[in-house]
């Protein structure tokens, strides 16, 4: 079982989590400007990356709030924790911050 | 002629009423298990660093929401138990809710948060004794040893896969209230009852 470092509560065990998916992807300003594959790429394709990965929490079981976490998809290894809208901790080690989720070549309408 | 009370207060029962004979039953001199039944609990939504939402607090309850993580206050009869960075749990004796949102509702919605009735969601039961700790071990993931469990630490976790808060309110003897929602407190109160088996002289 992972050991997860919430933000308000401290060192909690995985049980009382749950999982979010890829972590920093906002919702279009206005929906209505996309075509379908657009909203599509927004919708359902997530980076999905071996390595360093930014992703969402929620304390479900503790106090409840959604935050972030910067694992290591391979060897489970969490290198951060931090609150929604706190600045991006680095890769330790990386000389890049992590890679951008893909921004798939899409046709405007 | 049969009387027929309209009085709500002698008709509710507790979640965990039908089994409190063997709660009873099960405790020894080493571990009690105990039903606190119709404990008053208000939800507290505020701003902490706001002196108004304070004021308007501990106006009401005698005590200001604790700003640590993971503690509890006491003042007299009334805590108020830190659930996260925004939000509390005002707890207080049977039939002072009516009295205590009167006083919490307006300050605290002036204060930009929100006071909320919820007494019917969770029963309090209250395990206490010298094999306390023992007993809630058996399928609780937190170290409750005293050094790093001290009386007034609140966390919200899992005990026999029920959601619960969990409050260590002594340490002579060793006590604990559980705050669990009422349609899980008879799964808890059963595995609470089997766990604490042994214990019984
Ligand atoms: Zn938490």
């Amino acid at each position: 079982m992972l050991l997860i470092r919430c933000p308000y509560c401290g060192l909690r065990p995985e049980v009382e989590f749950s999982y979010g998916g890829e972590a920093h992807i906002s919702r279009p300003e206005d929906p209505n400007a996309l075509n379908d594959e657009e909203w599509g790429d927004f919708l359902f394709m997530r980076a999905n990356q071996k390595g360093a990965f930014r992703e969402r929490w929620v304390h479900t079981h503790g106090c409840r709030r959604w935050f972030n976490v910067l694992r290591d998809t391979s060897s489970h290894e969490i290198h951060a924790t931090y609150e929604v809208g706190a600045p991006k901790p680095d890769v330790p080690g990386a000389a890049k911050p992590v890679r951008k989720p893909r921004a798939r070549k899409s046709a405007k309408p | 002629m049969a009387d027929i009370t309209t009085d709500a207060k002698a008709l509710r029962v507790s979640p965990l009423e039908v089994i409190g004979h063997r709660m009873v039953a099960t405790s020894s001199p080493r571990v009690t298990i105990n039903e606190i039944p119709f404990e008053t609990q208000i939800g507290l939504r505020g701003d902490a660093s706001k002196a108004a939402f304070n004021r308007a607090v501990k106006s009401a309850l005698g005590v200001a929401p604790p700003k640590e993580a993971c503690t509890a206050v006491e003042a007299g009869d009334r805590r108020i138990l830190w659930l996260g960075p925004d939000e509390w749990l005002a707890v207080a004796p049977d039939d002072t809710g009516a009295d205590l949102l009167g006083k919490l509702e307006g300050p605290v919605a002036k204060a930009g948060g929100a006071a909320i009735d919820l007494t019917a969601n969770r029963t309090v039961i209250v395990v206490s004794g010298p094999d306390a700790r023992g007993v809630l071990e058996k399928g609780c993931l937190h170290d409750l040893h005293p050094r790093a469990f001290p009386t007034g630490r609140v966390v919200g976790t899992l005990l026999a896969k029920s959601q619960i808060f969990l409050e260590k309110t002594g340490d002579k003897p060793e006590t604990f209230r559980l705050y669990v929602r009422a349609s899980f407190a008879r799964h808890l109160a059963e595995w609470l009852i089997d766990a604490a088996a042994e214990f019984a002289a």
